[in-house]
């Protein structure tokens, strides 16, 4: 009775809880928020305050002093620090409600499908002490399929690889259920990883984390060019022989080269899942192909790489980013008809 | 790399339509691919090539794939994938956005709710209109009981007029001297009565039918001033004429022993009269012990007794019952609130005393 007052006065969120990125649609106003998970926690005088949020935080990333800590509160799609994340949660649903203190919303949260039932269990019960009414969750590929528009409760197989931050999803889906699906924890933090690791090899440069993304993103490629060396970055590291900051050039074709593990890993994931499939579905995904949603379907190229390794015709969703949280914002627009694509709360 | 604005202009100045479909095929065209190696490169089927170069979006799987069909073909033919997924999308306006509604199963054995409530509602409106009606029935009964007294005041007067005729033929039928005597007692406690047998052919009698008719319906009426109608005639009347129109009205008693289709076609009238003092349940069998009559008589209530052979009677108050044969009293039957069974209604052995038989 209570709670339903509240209701009333709370807007109803969907949230793509990501390793990399938090996206928030809120009930008839879209996707309202995108920020980094990223959690900056001061220490003042032994107690622990929360700083920044987002954005903000994001920039102190590894740039921090002592008595703050820049945390990212999720690691390979679950949460890694319970608390914190407990608190990124609170922000943003304070967030979209302009601060008001007691908004209850009812929130859908989406998990990895490879995520335990204990990890699945943590980031309901940081929903619900976030002060969320009631917390749906749903599986990744299935939210990213619905918000790539893929026709998943029609008997036709869909197939969808989400690319993320910290998870990689191969689903293939049918008649609103998932049929088939892998996750495997590979996605744009290893490839951050990988960036790294190989200049580190190479260069003996040591680049951050930040650093690393931003070369992933803006020469990043899933297979060398055709001829040359491609495209080529400045970019600055701490040089490991003799401690000092350095600058050098990078080219794609070495990028390319870094992200050949990673890549393998996300091309051997989408096999086995095919190898998986049942020969109707996979006549289906033969006919119309794979569709890549998630940040990781933006790296350059990996589109051809996967064709060229499967044989199938495939896709980049429009807005790939945006994907898993428009497909979860759809099911709270359309809670009663996609109720049942919504996993039953633990 | 030509853009795809450069292309579409060319497309138009050549005399062709700026589709999308156009431009593709010109840039496939320009290139020297056709659509099998194009779909050998792409994974891309070729009918679904040759709709997107025909602009037949009704053969392209979706809107998702379609529009990642555009992105790969245009930037494998070195055109801005962008600008021509934006100009897909404003020409396949027909291919609409995927409408989601996951199967669900049938509802089974549910009540259908809205059917089930309309129906409910209905039969409940029914059976309470129902119950209704039939209850403002019933409250107007009492109106209507109430209406008959004065309604049945006619049937009362010419009940009286009948009962002239009746009173007068009685004694003449067959138990004139009796009941003359009866009147002419000394002690006469008795009302002036008189008994009409119901028959069982009642329009075979032109005189009877009217009294017995109607007189059931006077009794509540007139008990209550039975009795007392009886004592006011004593003390006024000493010798009460049983041939008096008006005294017969108010305190005739008709308690009628029914006779059998078999018997006698008189009156039924015999020698032996019971009269109640006090309220009494009485019961004449027949010779086959076969039940005759059963009824409760009322103080002052007389029954008549037919003429037949072997009936015997019951009775639940034997002192409360006075038996009178030939007009005169007999010995009582027993104590106030004796039961009495076989009592044999046998004039001589009634004046003997010796009636009361074993139980």
């Amino acid at each position: 009775m209570f709670s339903k007052v509240l209701g009333w006065l709370s807007a109803d969120m969907a949230i793509d809880l990501g390793t990399a990125n938090t996206l928030v649609y809120v009930k008839g106003r879209g996707i309202v928020l995108n920020e980094p998970s990223v959690v900056a926690i001061a220490n003042v005088r032994g107690k622990k305050t929360v700083l920044a949020v987002g954005d903000e935080a994001k920039l102190m990333l590894g740039r921090t002093p002592g008595n703050i800590s820049a945390i990212r509160p999720l690691r390979d799609g679950v949460i890694a620090d319970f608390e914190v994340a407990e608190e990124m949660i609170k922000h943003f649903i304070r967030k979209v409600h302009n601060r008001r203190s007691f908004a209850s919303p009812q929130i859908i949260v989406c998990v990895p499908s490879g995520s335990t039932a204990v990890e699945r269990r943590a980031i309901q019960e940081s929903a619900e002490s976030a002060g969320a009414r009631r917390v749906f969750l749903i599986e990744e590929p299935m939210a990213a399929a619905i918000g790539a528009g893929l026709p998943v409760t029609e008997p036709t197989g869909s197939m969808v690889v989400d690319i993320g931050g910290g998870t990689t999803e191969v689903a293939v889906l049918s008649l609103g259920g998932i049929v088939y699906s892998r996750s495997v924890r590979v996605g744009g933090d290893k490839m951050d990883e990988a960036i790294i690791a190989y200049i580190r090899r190479n260069h003996n440069l040591l680049v951050g984390e930040g650093s690393s993304e931003r070369i992933k993103k803006e020469i990043g490629s899933a297979c060398p060019p055709d001829e040359g060396e491609g495209r080529t970055m400045h970019i600055k590291g701490r040089d490991l022989m003799n401690g000092v900051p350095k600058e050098l050039v990078i080219s794609e074709r070495q990028i390319a080269e870094s992200l050949a593990e990673p890549i393998s890993a996300i091309i051997e994931a989408v096999k086995v899942a095919l190898e998986h499939t049942a020969p109707e579905l996979a006549a289906d995904i033969v006919d119309k192909g794979i569709v890549l949603t998630g940040g990781g379907a933006l790296l350059g190229n990996l589109d051809l790489v996967l064709r060229h390794a499967t044989g199938l015709p495939v896709s980049i969703a429009d807005d790939p980013l945006s994907c898993v949280a428009l497909g979860t914002g759809r099911c709270l627009e359309e809670m009663g008809t996609l109720r049942s694509v919504l996993i039953p709360s633990y | 790399m030509v853009s795809l604005p450069e292309q579409m202009r060319g497309a138009e100045e050549a005399g062709e339509s700026s589709g999308l479909g156009r431009v593709l095929r010109r840039a496939r065209l320009a290139s020297g691919l056709d659509i099998a190696d194009v779909a050998q490169r792409l994974r891309i089927r070729p009918e679904y090539l040759e709709a997107l170069e025909a602009g037949d979006h009704a053969k392209l799987p979706g809107r998702v794939y379609a529009i990642g069909f555009v992105r790969t073909y245009s930037t494998f033919l070195g055109l801005d994938s962008a600008v021509a997924i934006e100009r897909f999308k404003s020409e396949a306006v027909s291919l609409d956005h995927t409408h989601l509604l996951p199967p669900t199963p049938p509802p089974e054995g549910r009540v259908p709710g809205g059917a089930l409530l309309f129906v409910s509602l209905v039969s409940a409106v029914v059976l309470y209109g129902g119950w209704w009606v039939m209850s403002a029935e019933e409250r107007r009964m009492p109106e209507i009981v109430a209406e008959v007294p004065a309604r049945l005041q006619q049937l009362v007067d010419a009940v009286a007029q009948a009962r002239e005729a009746v009173v007068v033929r009685l004694p003449r039928s067959e138990a004139a001297p009796p009941v003359g005597a009866a009147s002419a007692a000394p002690t006469p406690p008795v009302p002036p009565v008189v008994a009409a047998a119901p028959q069982p052919q009642p329009l075979a009698q032109p005189a009877s039918p009217i009294p017995v008719a109607a007189l059931p319906d006077q009794r509540p009426a007139d008990e209550s001033e039975n009795a007392e109608m009886a004592e006011d005639e004593e003390s006024a009347r000493p010798a009460p004429e049983p041939a008096t129109a008006s005294a017969p009205a108010q305190n005739i008693v008709v308690a009628a022993v029914p006779t059998a289709p078999s018997a006698t076609t008189d009156s039924g009238a015999g020698r032996i009269l019971l009269r109640a003092r006090e309220e009494n349940w009485v019961q004449v069998r027949d010779g086959a012990n076969a039940p005759l009559m059963t009824r409760v008589l009322k103080p002052g209530d007389v029954l008549k007794v037919p003429d037949r052979n072997g009936l015997t009677l019951m009775t639940g108050n034997a002192g409360g019952l006075d038996v009178l044969v030939d007009g005169e009293a007999v010995p009582s039957l027993g104590a106030p609130g004796q039961v009495r069974r076989n009592v044999a209604l046998d004039a001589d052995k009634l004046k003997a005393g010796t009636a009361i038989g074993r139980p």
